[in-house]
């Protein structure tokens, strides 16, 4: 048994080490067929026009932020934009790819002059185990990102039975991060409708498609929008006067100072956004942020002094902005921009 | 659970751990084997354990019974209530929609309608194998050939051994029970030969058949947008897509029962290198066959009787093996298409002719030999298109289509990467399989025949690295279904 037991033990670990060595010499391809998509539009129009601001996140920057008009808000300052914003990218995932966009600036694959990038705050995902051994939720995790998932998870005040949870998917993610072979994705999606300059709101999206499962959300909202609505200015209100002043997450603000010294070596300024209607759970993470780092993060979630942001007429979801909601975000996305740069 | 799933890469080695460490003992080995087997089998749905269960404590209960007695009417009557238990719950819960949707249609022949509803029935993954597994241990108490166990915990984990709990090999009592009433010592050899099994097993399963399912299911799913061509591809590459899947469960099977110490059945052995059909019937899914042999086609007259008898009961053996395998008539028809394959040999007397293997103690085969190879492939390529169609009506069609000219056109499908990849996978197979022929598994000849340790070890990590790439995304086997 001893013997048995040694020679598996070996066998494992050298298949370990093989596949170590081969994440060192084979860059993984990006496993978010979205982005991909979006990158190669991004990549496809700078052929013939600038762009000198980018925005990076999740739906709650690519349905928000309306780059024509956040342009036309900020045509003294030249500023030219497109939203990089895609659907459930989570951290870490959205600050792997941005540092990957960064790593493709450095080397001159990318022909525009930047001078911002505005990415969300986000909070770490809560990695399922489904989605830890997929292609999706795997590609990104880099030995580097597993140390600060883990690192993250045993910093934040969350239940026990959640962390171990989390670390034992994030753990399973690196494992198949390592072992997985990421073919290169194709520049096509079946499922996102890219618009000019990147920006499409969920409101235009169900016009444009008709009745899908956005539209349904958007119906089931209706039902009963103000229960919700309600519950949602609560938690707002509460975890603004609770998390203020709260605990900071030390890897999550080593995160966000790394991100912001690389981009500033190479002259891009960066600007985190807390966007508004999210969880109490979000937020406690998110908040204490704010500062450590004043002149880089800005803070949309505040209810009292954006209370268009959480109104019903505003709302698509419980989550998202319709139209007339957009309009607000990007405004006071600018009016902050103007303030810090 | 999922042979290969990370839940079962970590349920196997926690069970092993236990097994070997913490109970040594038969008794308690047995007890965490049934404990164990339950989970297993709980993970995927665990109100159907209850079937499992009861299952168990009839045919107990019915085999002590039979050992009490010896009076023929009483014995009859016990046999009577086990196979109605276990073939009533398979009746129910895979068959009872079909029988009843049949029943509405033949009505509707006679201009009657009658209004039902299909029951919504769950089938309990499993259910056929083992419940002809149970029925075996019935069977041949009945019939003297197994003296009936005591043990209850012994007989429990018969029944619910989880390595081959829900997709076989169907164990015989006589072979399986006895070895868990002896002690088990840990065999070296036994687990590193169980571990490449596993490996080969895997491979065949998420390489092999899952990559080739992509494409199969692409053709068959859209099958009236495609060439007679096309549709003769995605034949193709459902036939080693079924035969990945399921001789790779087998394989992963028995690979698992050895680390335990376990010895089952073997349930294929390279049947697409078969030069007739008979020779085919010889090697694929093994312990079904010869299930049907013992306890249906030799009670029933076998072979003995005159023309007329042997036509009948190799239509029964074969039809009911394909009723066995799904509540459709697909998959009669594939039976019967069987059936019609075999009879010629069966009538000539030339059902024994192929008993030996393929080239035998030589590299290549000869002509002769490779053209009663291909010619068997193509005809159990084609008998598979009713297996995998969804009604007579489709695989017809696509026969139809493949017999058009259309069969020299290939119509788009899938993307030309993953046709590629997947022949790619299928070359490799019959590569290893070819050269291992004669022995248990495709990576036995390897082991055995390779002096040098850094080559084998390449070809294991080779093989690895291929599950790890392109294995395809996590699909259940098909025999589940069955």
């Amino acid at each position: 048994m001893k013997l048995f037991l040694k020679r598996v033990f070996r066998f494992i670990i050298l298949l370990f080490l093989l596949l170590i060595i081969k994440n060192s010499i084979i860059e993984r391809n990006i496993s978010n067929q979205l982005y991909v998509s979006k990158f190669a539009d991004y990549t496809a129009k700078t052929e013939f026009r600038e762009y000198n601001s980018l925005f990076f996140g999740s739906s709650r920057i690519y349905r928000h932020i309306d780059s024509e008009y956040f342009d036309s808000l900020n045509v003294e300052k030249n500023i030219t934009s497109y939203n990089l914003g895609t659907p459930a990218t989570f951290n870490p995932e959205l600050y792997y790819l941005y540092e990957l966009f960064l790593d493709k600036y450095e080397r001159g694959e990318i022909a525009d002059v930047l001078s911002y990038a505005i990415i969300e705050l986000q909070t770490l995902n809560i990695l399922t185990y489904e989605n830890a051994v997929t292609k999706r939720g795997s590609y990104w995790n880099t030995f580097e990102n597993y140390l600060y998932s883990i690192k993250y998870i045993s910093t934040y005040n969350r239940p026990i039975k959640l962390k171990i949870k989390l670390i034992i998917s994030y753990t399973v993610s690196y494992l198949t991060g390592i072992s997985k072979y990421y073919m290169k994705l194709a520049n096509e999606s079946d499922n996102l409708l890219i618009m000019n300059q990147g920006f499409l709101s969920l409101e235009r999206e169900v016009k444009l498609i008709g009745r899908n499962t956005l539209s349904q959300r958007n119906l089931d909202f209706k039902e009963n929008p103000e229960k919700l609505i309600i519950r949602l200015k609560n938690v707002t209100t509460e975890s603004l006067n609770e998390y203020k002043n709260g605990i900071v997450i030390s890897p999550l603000a080593k995160k966000v100072n790394h991100l912001i010294q690389r981009s500033n070596k190479m002259g891009i300024q960066l600007f985190f956004i807390i966007p508004p209607r999210q969880g109490k759970d979000t937020y406690i993470d998110l908040l204490p942020l704010e500062k450590l780092f004043p002149n880089n993060i800005i803070n949309l979630a505040d209810i009292s002094s954006y209370p268009e942001l959480y109104e019903m007429q505003n709302s698509f979801d419980v989550g998202h902005l319709n139209d007339n909601g957009t309009k607000f975000f990007t405004k006071y996305l600018s009016d902050n921009f103007k303030k810090l740069y | 659970m999922l042979f290969n799933s990370l839940d079962f890469a970590i349920f196997l080695p926690i069970v092993f751990g236990l097994y070997w460490f913490v109970f040594k003992s038969v008794k308690t080995q047995n007890i965490l084997i049934v404990i164990a087997s339950y989970i297993f089998y709980g993970w995927w749905d665990w109100r159907f354990l209850s079937l499992i269960i009861f299952s168990t404590l009839v045919d107990y209960t019915v085999g002590l019974a039979l050992g009490k007695t010896q009076k023929l009417n009483k014995r009859r009557i016990l046999l009577f209530v086990s196979i109605i238990v276990n073939l009533g719950f398979l009746g129910f819960f895979k068959y009872s929609n079909f029988f009843l949707e049949n029943f509405v249609a033949a009505f509707s022949v006679f201009g009657r309608e009658i209004n039902t509803n299909s029951l919504n029935v769950i089938l309990p993954v499993g259910i056929s194998f083992y419940t002809f597994q149970t029925l075996s241990y019935t069977i041949d108490t009945y019939r003297d050939k197994l003296k009936p166990t005591k043990d209850f915990i012994a007989f429990s984990a018969f029944v619910s051994f989880f390595p081959q709990l829900v997709a076989g090999p169907i164990e015989r009592a006589t072979h399986l029970l006895p070895q868990f009433y002896d002690s088990r010592k840990f065999d070296y050899k036994l687990a590193i030969e169980g571990l490449r099994q596993i490996l080969w097993g895997l491979f065949k399963k998420m390489v092999v058949a899952d990559n080739c399912a992509i494409l199969a299911n692409e053709i068959f799913n859209n099958s009236s947008d495609h060439s007679g061509g096309t549709l003769l591809l995605g034949a193709l590459f459902f036939t080693f897509q079924i035969y990945g899947d399921f001789s790779g469960y087998s394989d992963i099977a028995i690979g698992t029962s050895r680390l335990f110490g376990f010895d089952l059945m073997k349930n294929f052995s390279y049947p697409y290198f078969s030069r007739d059909i008979a020779e085919f019937w010889r090697r694929w899914h093994i312990s079904l066959s010869t299930w049907f042999r013992d306890y249906l086609y030799i009670p029933l007259g076998g072979s003995r009787g005159g023309t007329w008898m042997k036509v009948r009961n190799t239509f029964i053996i074969f039809t009911v093996s394909g009723f066995w395998h799904g509540a459709n008539w697909t998959f009669i028809v594939w039976g019967a298409l069987n059936a019609i394959y075999f009879l010629p040999l069966l009538l000539l007397n030339k059902n024994r002719t192929n008993l030996n293997v393929i080239a035998e103690n030589k590299i290549f085969g000869s002509l002769k030999e490779y053209l009663s190879m291909v010619t068997t492939f193509s005809l159990t390529v084609l008998a598979w298109i009713f297996f995998r169609s969804e009604s007579v009506t489709q695989a017809f069609e696509i026969l139809n289509q493949i017999a058009s000219s259309s069969l020299f056109y290939i119509s788009n499908f899938g993307s030309p990467t993953e046709m590629y990849k997947a022949f790619i996978f299928i070359f490799i197979l019959l590569i290893i399989e070819w050269y291992a022929r004669t022995e248990e598994f495709g990576l036995s000849r390897i082991a055995k025949r390779i002096p040098s340790k850094m080559l084998r070890h390449i070809l294991y990590y080779g093989l690895i690295l291929l599950i790890l790439w392109f294995g395809g995304e996590q699909q259940e086997f098909i025999y589940f279904q069955f």
